[in-house]
């Protein structure tokens, strides 16, 4: 089972709606997954809406010999564990941070959210030392809103080597329509979150399953034959599209 | 000035980014207005208030009192504004500091503390609320927020009731006016859980704001005038009068 930590220096870069949307999405690859929340006030449970992906609170874990307990029974449900954090100098992440296989950092790109970005570094550097086997997959841009697009670059060009391709698009409203699910009494809304997230956050899966050579389940029959269908029938449409027009009444 | 005589003002949340640093800052600049001379603490490791200051200031940058050094807290004039500023890092965590942040605010000269604070857990949050005489509590409006409260809402109501603490409580609602679709529920969320505490103070959604502070404008400076901005002058100006019945706050009536 490898476990990736999704971090945050700054508050409100959605670390959980990150981590929930990647475990989600590891598990359309193939890749049975879970979420483990360690926030002081978790609520990565009520984010969740794939079948057989979990959320639990890890929070009363404080001790190595605790957390290796709490593991361990993981290992038989599932490949890949995402680990919810409040933020890097959390005093739990201390005992978390050496089972930890990788490390992702959200960070939001508006301008305030910019300009505090070079406070990161130290924090980051101790967590760092603290597992130096623990794999940096990148910093995840988070956009809120379509204004803050522009503001990924100057992201790129602060992090350089670190950066994550993957920028997770989000509009505000998106947002609020995903959290609201989560209200009692309301019933669920039919899009809560939008295509161009999901994209982003498979995307997301693809990479962090290639980075850490995490084995993904075999195919099954139905799911085979689903992506055989759809590339015989694109491979057909290609077909017709370059060949050549033939006319038998002189010539083309 | 006493140093028991001092205010400590707490801003907290049980989420990232609900608008603490803006709201500390805001009510900060606002005393520092009207004569007062605060010191604004920003305990966060990254980020937080000092990002305010134009530059990224270590967690150990000042620590002068803690480190038994008499000279005063930093001075920082910027975008308009002058306070004493204290980045202390997580190091409040640690009750010993945490006693003796009057102290040092007092050898500065300082009228009031506000503590701009990250979300953190009950241990973190226990030195500095024995310390407390004021805790402004953040909730930003979405409705995931609103359900993580809960715990956070009850931990705060357990510890004012323990002997020991002497704080009272404001929940501040940051973001209101924004298209929610479950804002009529979180509406009835508010009456159900918040009545116990205070009635809340609602603080209009403006993403402006963090534009103005990445230029070092802070909420409420004449250059950046808007509903939100003028909704955390108005929550200074009712929070300074709190303090002064309280009694706490000598200098603050």
């Amino acid at each position: 089972m490898k476990t990736i930590l999704i971090a945050s220096a700054t508050g409100g870069s959605a670390k959980t709606t990150t981590a929930v949307r990647l475990a989600e999405s590891l598990k359309r690859a193939r890749v049975p997954a879970g979420v483990m929340d360690l926030s002081p006030y978790p609520t990565a449970n009520y984010l969740v809406r794939e079948k057989d992906v979990f959320a639990l609170n890890g929070r009363g874990a404080a001790t190595s010999v605790a957390v290796d307990a709490m593991l361990r029974p993981l290992e038989d449900r599932c490949r890949a564990l995402v680990i919810d954090t409040g933020r890097l100098d959390d005093p739990m992440l201390d005992f978390w941070i050496e089972f930890c296989d990788a490390m992702i950092l959200t960070t939001r790109v508006d301008a305030f959210a910019l300009k505090a970005f070079e406070g990161i570094w130290d924090s980051l550097e101790q967590r760092r030392k603290d597992n130096p086997e623990m794999k940096f997959l990148g910093f995840l841009p988070v956009v809120v809103g379509p204004e803050e697009k522009k503001n990924v670059r100057q992201l790129q060009l602060a992090a350089s080597r670190f950066v994550l391709e993957t920028a997770v698009p989000f509009d505000q409203q998106e947002i609020l329509r995903a959290q609201s699910t989560c209200i009692e009494g309301l019933d669920p809304l039919p899009a809560d979150y939008g295509e161009a997230s999901r994209e982003a956050y498979d995307a997301l899966a693809a990479h962090t399953i290639g980075q850490l050579g995490i084995e993904q389940l075999p195919q099954t029959e139905p799911e085979r034959k689903k992506e055989v269908g759809l590339f015989t029938k694109l491979w057909r449409v290609a077909s017709k599209s370059v060949r050549p027009k033939v006319s038998t009444q002189g010539g083309y | 000035m006493e140093a028991a005589d001092i205010p400590v003002v707490l801003v907290l949340s049980h989420r990232g980014g609900s608008g603490k640093t803006a709201l500390a800052a805001g009510i900060a600049s606002d005393w520092a207005d009207l004569g007062e001379k605060p010191l604004l603490v920003d305990c966060a490791a990254a980020g937080g208030a000092s990002a305010l200051f134009g530059r990224y200031l270590p967690a150990d940058f000042v620590f002068p009192v803690w480190r038994g050094e008499e000279k005063p807290f930093p001075m920082v004039q910027e975008g308009g504004m002058s306070m004493r500023f204290l980045k202390a890092g997580p190091a409040l965590k640690d009750p010993q500091a945490a006693e003796r942040l009057r102290e040092g605010a007092a050898k500065a000269r300082c009228t009031s503390v506000v503590v701009d604070l990250p979300a953190c857990g009950r241990s973190e949050l226990e030195p500095l609320l024995r310390v407390a005489t004021l805790v402004l509590l953040v909730m930003p409006v979405d409705a995931l927020a609103f359900r993580g409260s809960r715990p956070f809402l009850e931990m705060i109501q357990e510890e004012r009731a323990r002997p020991g603490r002497d704080f009272q409580s404001v929940v501040v609602v940051n973001g209101t006016g924004v298209k929610n679709p479950a804002k009529e529920h979180t509406e009835v969320f508010l009456r159900q859980y918040l009545g116990p505490i205070l009635a809340p103070v609602e603080i209009p959604h403006d993403p402006s704001l963090k534009a103005g502070m990445a230029k070092g404008i802070l909420p409420g400076s004449e250059a950046e005038r808007s509903p939100a901005s003028d909704a955390i002058l108005r929550l200074a100006k009712h929070l300074r009068q709190m303090l002064a019945q309280h009694g706490t706050a000598g200098a603050m009536a």
